[in-house]
C-alpha cells in the first residue's frame, strides 16, 4: 500500500528522473497518435501541433510545478535538498498520465463522447452504451486524477522534506496557480 | 530474549537515569547517579539507524542502497534523528 500511495520512498534522484522522461515521451505518443495536446494542467483538448510542440506542453507542465515546489522546499524545509530528487520523483509522478488519458483515447469512449455531443445538440437520449463506456473512463480517469495529486504531494513532501499545514497549503497553492495558469494559456 | 535499553519512566513518562553499575566477572558494584547518553535515548530503530550510519562511513547513498530506500528517505530520517537529539540535548541531556 505504502509503494502505491509513496513508491518515493523508495525511488528518487536521477533513477526515477530517467523513468519519469520515458513516462512522459510514452504520453506524448500516445497524445501524437490521438491527436491531442495536454493544453492546461491535467486537461487534453483536439489539436493538429506538431509531436514536438506536443512534447514541450508536456515538459513544461512537468517542470513548472516542479520548480514551484523546488522554491517551497528551500523556503520551508531545513533539510539540504536536491533538485534532481525533486525533478525525479515530480517526472516520476507523470506515470499516471498514461493511465489518465488512456481511457478517453479509446475508440469506444471517443465515439461514445461524440454520439453523446450530437444526441445533446438534438436535444434526445443518448444510448446507454454510450453513456456507459464515457461514464467508466471517467470513473477510471477521476481516479488516477485523485493519485496523481496523492504522488505529487508526496513528491514534493518526500524531495523537500516538508510536512505539516504549510506543506499542504503550500502545495494547494501550486496547484491552484498552474491551473489558473493553465486556463490563460 | 533481546531486551531494550528502558529511558523512560513507564509510571510517569520522566528520564531514567543510571543508579547503578555492575561487574559480571568480579561482582564490583559502583552505585551513584549518572545521566543517560541522549544518543542512547533514541528509540532502537533510531539507535540502529545511527549504528548503519557510522558503520558505513556516513554515505547516506550507500544506506539507501542497503536499507531500500530513495535517498531523501534516508535524508529524511536522519535530518529526524538530528531534531530529536537537538532536543534531547536541549533538555539537558548530555551526548
Amino acid at each position: 500500500m505504502d509503494r502505491l500511495f509513496n513508491p518515493f520512498r523508495y525511488i528518487a534522484g536521477t533513477k526515477s528522473l530517467v523513468l519519469g522522461l520515458i513516462f512522459m515521451v510514452s504520453a506524448v505518443f500516445l497524445l501524437y497518435s490521438a491527436g491531442m495536446i495536454q493544453d492546461g494542467y491535467l486537461h487534453i483538448a483536439p489539436t493538429d501541433a506538431t509531436i514536438w510542440s506536443i512534447l514541450l506542453m508536456q515538459l513544461l507542465w512537468w517542470i513548472v510545478p516542479a520548480l514551484f515546489y523546488y522554491v517551497g522546499g528551500l523556503l520551508l524545509s531545513r533539510s539540504h535538498i536536491r533538485i534532481v530528487d525533486v525533478l525525479g520523483t515530480t517526472a516520476f509522478a507523470q506515470l499516471l498520465l498514461i493511465p489518465m488519458i488512456a481511457p478517453m483515447l479509446l475508440p469506444a469512449v471517443k465515439n461514445g463522447m461524440n454520439t453523446i455531443l450530437q444526441a445533446l445538440q438534438q436535444s434526445v437520449q443518448p444510448a446507454m452504451g454510450d453513456m456507459m463506456a464515457v461514464m467508466i473512463s471517467g470513473i477510471v480517469s477521476a481516479l488516477f486524477i485523485v493519485l496523481f495529486f496523492i504522488w505529487n504531494y508526496n513528491a514534493f513532501a518526500t524531495s523537500c522534506n516538508v510536512r505539516g499545514w504549510k506543506a499542504v497549503l503550500y502545495f494547494v497553492v501550486v496547484q491552484l496557480v498552474v491551473t489558473f495558469v493553465g486556463v490563460l494559456v | 530474549m533481546k531486551k531494550n535499553f528502558p529511558t523512560v519512566c513507564p509510571s510517569c513518562g520522566g528520564g531514567l537515569k543510571v543508579q547503578s553499575l555492575h561487574c559480571n566477572e568480579c561482582g564490583t558494584t559502583i552505585s551513584g547517579e549518572y545521566d543517560v547518553p541522549a544518543i542512547l535515548r533514541l528509540k532502537p530503530d533510531e539507535l540502529a539507524f545511527v549504528t548503519g550510519f557510522v558503520k558505513c562511513s556516513g554515505s547516506l547513498k550507500q544506506m539507501a542502497s542497503d536499507m531500500g530506500l530513495s535517498y531523501p528517505t534516508v535524508r529524511n530520517l536522519l535530518d529526524e534523528i538530528i531534531n530529536n537529539l537537538n532536543k534531547l540535548e536541549k533538555d539537558g541531556q548530555t551526548i
